[in-house]
């Protein structure tokens, strides 16, 4: 009788585990983030394989992750372990994202990098908010990471500070840096005058910058940034390896490779494998909620660090700048250098201010991997 | 220490830092672009 039963429980082990609520809830998260990718827009190839991977990973069972009766790890647990656990992941989309990146805008107007310095305040901000909501200061700087804007770069600091957060401070990020165009425009609002988002600035005509420049620029940048910050050398050189493959002018098969396949690839892995992370004991938290609030945080003061930082400059310039412009120094690119750019044309459709904006949200790109790596260099030091 | 002496010690030394460095890599960008001109 106790065999029949034993089969019996076996038979219908996935149907017994559909009375646990929290698997219904954890379901409908996932077909949230596949509706949020698909149907709205929102970082649809992330969105998209982390919900599948949240559907597999709560199948009452768990054979997709981690049996329940034992046995061997599923494949979603294979590809943590290979590409998740040992930071693998992030580092390969940073080869990926370096070749995608263009730094002639930067080249020609290097002094757009200390907006981008000062549009990483959200880092600092959330991380002091999330220390006041009782994390642990490992924890509350992983939260912080979120306004570095970047993705990659908070997984990799998450798996390094705050293993156990991976799931809820990725979905997290990828979410916010979709909703830039929401966040950004209200505080951008707020903090200029009408006159200010009508200043006009000067498009500069397309000053031509030397191949040599160039090529040298990633390598300068990485091995400074390494030399500060060793800790940021995976992130930085990966970037920078990436676009050295697309300025030398002699690796155009790899560098697309990384901008395609590699990327392509390395995203659909990652985004299905963090899904699969979003387990009932994960997710469904307050801690959970804490961290959503202390995203909008980050980003919130990222856009007022910006902002501030060029109205500051303009009391100093004879030229005024268009102080939008200082809201766009975060790493989501191109998105927030658009968002900006389309509130100018808004204010006055003659005001093209996409081209500064533009070079603003690439040495954002940096500034987030300089912000992260100095932060990661810092936390144990202050634990 | 604690949580929230460290954010704040984070706050007052990493971000005048991420200046300091962004603002290195603005000089040394000019200079480059000073050192190796685009031939017109």
């Amino acid at each position: 009788m106790s065999n029949a039963s034993q089969v019996f429980q076996e038979l219908f082990a996935g149907v017994m585990g559909m009375g646990d609520w929290t698997v219904w809830v954890m379901l409908a998260i996932g077909a949230l983030l596949i509706w949020l990718g698909v149907r709205k827009g929102y970082e649809p190839v992330l969105l998209f394989p982390m919900g599948v991977g949240c559907i597999l990973a709560n199948i009452p069972g768990h054979f997709a992750v981690m049996p329940t009766g034992g046995g061997e790890p599923g494949f979603l647990t294979v590809l943590y372990q290979m590409g998740i656990a040992n930071e693998l992941f992030p580092v390969l989309i940073f080869i990926g994202i370096g070749a995608m990146c263009d730094f002639t805008p930067l080249l020609r107007a290097p002094y757009m990098m200390l907006f981008a310095a000062a549009a990483h305040l959200g880092i600092f901000a959330a991380t002091l908010c999330a220390a006041l909501a009782g994390f642990p200061f490992n924890e509350a700087a992983s939260i912080g990471i979120i306004g570095a804007a970047d993705g990659p770069t908070t997984i990799f600091v998450a798996q390094k500070f705050a293993t156990e957060m991976l799931a809820p401070l990725t979905v997290t990020a990828f979410c916010y840096m979709s909703l830039v165009p929401i966040i950004q425009p209200p505080v951008v609002k707020l903090l200029t005058t009408k006159e200010e988002r009508l200043i006009r600035m000067p498009y500069q005509e397309e000053k031509p910058v030397s191949q040599t420049a160039l090529f040298l620029f990633p390598l300068m940048v990485t091995l400074i940034a390494g030399i500060i910050a060793p800790i940021s050398v995976p992130l930085i050189g990966a970037l920078m390896f990436g676009n050295l493959l697309k300025v030398s002018g002699c690796c155009d098969s790899l560098s697309n490779c990384a901008q395609n396949e590699l990327t392509n690839l390395v995203t659909l892995l990652l985004g299905i494998t963090v899904g699969a992370t979003m387990t009932a004991e994960n997710i469904l938290t307050v801690q959970v909620l804490k961290i959503l609030c202390l995203g909008a945080v980050a980003f919130i003061f990222d856009t007022v660090g910006g902002l501030l930082f060029a109205k500051l400059a303009n009391l100093f310039l004879k030229k005024k700048i268009n102080p939008m412009i200082g809201a766009c120094g975060i790493s989501a690119f191109p998105i927030s250098g658009r968002v900006i750019a389309k509130m100018a044309l808004k204010e006055d459709p003659t005001n093209f201010i996409i081209q500064q904006a533009i070079g603003v949200n690439v040495a954002g790109q940096v500034a987030s991997v300089v912000a992260g790596g100095l932060v990661m260099a810092l936390i144990p030091v202050l634990m | 220490m604690d949580s929230v002496t460290a954010s704040i010690e984070l706050l007052v030394i990493a971000y005048p830092l991420v200046f300091v460095v962004m603002a290195l890599f603005a000089g040394l960008t000019w200079g480059l672009t000073k050192l190796f001109p685009a031939r017109e």
